[in-house]
């Protein structure tokens, strides 16, 4: 039984994780990197800052790049996911800077998946 | 790992604790740095920390296990306060790499507005203090990625000089 406490300490979670996503405007590309001790671990951090490094180094608007927590495959890390607008979420694994940067050329840019880094 | 991918791990922590708070403190002392990041989320579940700690699984807290066994095994210390008020994690670290500490602050860029965070950083070279309150005001239009590549990149530096390694 969960008290009255712990109903408002999920609902004030959920409230957040859908500010997040609720964020995505119209027409937007959403750039989701996991970030849980195992991506960490594995270079998430070096995932982010290389997608942030592609963007801002092109003339690329509505790219959004954030943050989410674990994503469950902590033996295929780091992982992340790209949301097309009006696509469905294309989650890649076992990232590095150089796939990043062929992910964004190809994907974002050229609205192609790259397959090959695509979670099995 | 580096002292920067402990901030990461902590703030996610605070995060999902829902913190709408988190203070970083880092200072150069006894030979080495001491990470100090406390926030005002609910805390962490009663014995959750502490398996974790005890290496055993947990839903959360494997970082602070990571944390406590590197500041320990590099001849530092390492100690906790949970309650329902926010937690508190403490770590010397001695002859650990700071790391790129702006790289790992801008992860949460996303999470301003929602959660803010101070980052207080000092040395016998000086003092440094930021706060993602105030990006707009000092940085610029925090909805340009461009402003988050400056935050980045000033944050490294400053960093970089007030406790050593290298600067990109």
């Amino acid at each position: 039984m969960k008290s009255i406490a712990d109903i408002n300490a999920i609902r004030e979670q959920m409230r957040s994780k859908v500010l997040i996503r609720d964020n995505t405007k119209e027409g937007e590309t959403h750039v989701f990197v996991g970030m849980g001790t195992c991506g960490i671990q594995a270079g998430a951090v070096e995932v982010f800052n290389a997608f942030v490094d592609e963007i801002s180094s092109r003339v690329v608007k509505n790219v959004r790049i954030s943050r989410t927590g674990c994503l469950g495959d902590c033996d295929k890390e780091p992982i992340a996911e790209v949301v097309l607008p009006g696509a469905a979420p294309v989650r890649y694994a076992g990232l590095n800077p150089a796939k990043v940067k062929e992910i964004v050329e190809k994907h974002i840019l050229g609205g192609n998946a790259v397959t090959e880094y695509i979670v099995k | 790992m580096e002292i920067s991918k402990h901030i990461v791990d902590l703030i996610t922590n605070s995060v999902e604790a829902l913190a709408k708070h988190v203070l970083v403190m880092l200072s150069a002392e006894e030979g080495g740095v001491s990470l100090e990041v406390a926030d005002d989320g609910m805390g962490a579940k009663e014995g959750e920390v502490e398996r974790a700690l005890r290496g055993e699984k947990a839903p959360r807290g494997n970082g602070l296990r990571l944390l406590k066994e590197q500041a320990e095994s590099s001849g530092g210390s390492f100690e906790y306060l949970s309650d329902e008020k926010g937690m508190t994690v403490r770590a010397l670290l001695k002859n650990v790499p700071i790391g790129k500490v702006g790289d790992a602050l801008i992860v949460f860029w996303q999470e301003r507005g929602i959660m803010d965070i101070t980052l207080s950083a000092t040395s016998e070279k000086g003092v440094y203090c930021f706060d993602t309150r105030l990006i707009g005001e000092k940085y610029g239009d925090p909805a340009d990625i461009q402003t988050m590549v400056k935050v980045r990149k000033d944050v490294n530096y400053t960093l970089t000089n007030l406790f050593g390694g290298n600067k990109e």
